[in-house]
């Protein structure tokens, strides 16, 4: 009895993929107490077992961890799913990395000069044409819009013209930006 | 693990979407816009907003004959802006400009 007892420990563990030394050590030595009592110094990282195993607990009690042992591998099944949904959900928040990572990016470089470029080809103040070339530090970065203060623009005949205010720039109107940009620096104007 | 959905965040859509609650929460302030359609360039204050347009009280472009009425712009067609907030710098007359 005690010895199928035992095996059913030992499936049990096997299933659950741990101890399976001890437990094959715990079968074979049911019928043989010496023998029993040198596994157990041998084992001393299992001291629940060999408390169960010394004192001959009764059935219910075996029982009871049989059931114990059931139910834990039905909460591992249950944990194995939850890391499912975990993985799907960090490929979820991965995704909404994602659409922060350009607004990032350019948090990053608050304080930064930069030369921004927008998508028209060419913009007019007050009559005067000039390509949307923009210089200056990023004071704010928004989810829709950076502000760069102070501000030069690049006009064909005021090259280094500072606006007055500072001026914003959509996020989606970048068409491209150099970080760490002298604003100082001369460039041909085309 | 899944390669199940292809990329459907729609960053143009978050971006534009921020940009137009920025524009709302300027309601009632002075605005200089610059967009790449004639004419160019409008100062005003914010009205209202209509959807993804801005209607402003349009008191300075290049053109006389175009000022002191409302125009509603389309906030994707803005190039370049600023909101006069309290507090930050003014908008100039139009004379101080270029």
């Amino acid at each position: 009895m005690s010895k199928k007892q035992d095996e059913k420990e030992k499936r049990d563990e096997n299933l659950i993929a741990e101890e399976n030394e001890t437990a094959v050590l715990e079968s074979e030595s049911t019928s043989d107490e010496l023998e029993r009592s040198a596994d157990n110094a041998e084992e001393k990282e299992h001291p629940e077992e060999q408390e169960n195993d010394e004192e001959q607990v009764e059935e219910i009690e075996e029982e009871e961890e049989e059931e114990e042992e059931e139910e834990e591998e039905e909460e591992e099944e249950e944990e194995e799913e939850e890391e499912e949904e975990d993985d799907e959900e960090e490929e979820d928040e991965e995704e909404e990395d994602d659409e922060d990572d350009f607004i990032e990016e350019l948090t990053g470089l608050i304080g930064e000069s930069v030369l921004i470029v927008t998508e028209a080809s060419q913009l007019n103040l007050l009559g005067q044409t000039f390509r949307p070339i923009f210089c200056g530090p990023i004071v704010e970065v928004d989810g829709g819009h950076l502000t760069i203060d102070p501000v030069t623009i690049k006009i064909l005949n005021a090259p280094f013209f500072q606006f007055p205010t500072p001026l914003s720039i959509p996020i989606e109107k970048i068409a491209q930006l150099t970080p760490c940009f002298d604003c100082g620096e001369r460039f041909p104007l085309i | 693990m899944t390669f199940s959905l292809p990329n459907s965040v729609d960053f143009a859509g978050i971006h534009n979407a921020a940009l137009i609650d920025h524009f709302a929460a300027g309601i009632g302030q002075k605005a200089f816009i610059l967009t790449p359609s004639y004419p160019f360039m409008f100062i005003g204050q914010i009205v209202s907003l209509i959807d993804n347009h801005v209607e402003l009280l349009v008191e300075t472009t290049h053109f006389a004959q175009l000022e002191n009425r409302t125009w509603i712009i389309n906030v994707q067609n803005i190039e370049v802006f600023y909101i006069e907030f309290p507090g930050e710098p003014c908008i100039p007359e139009l004379n101080d400009m270029v």
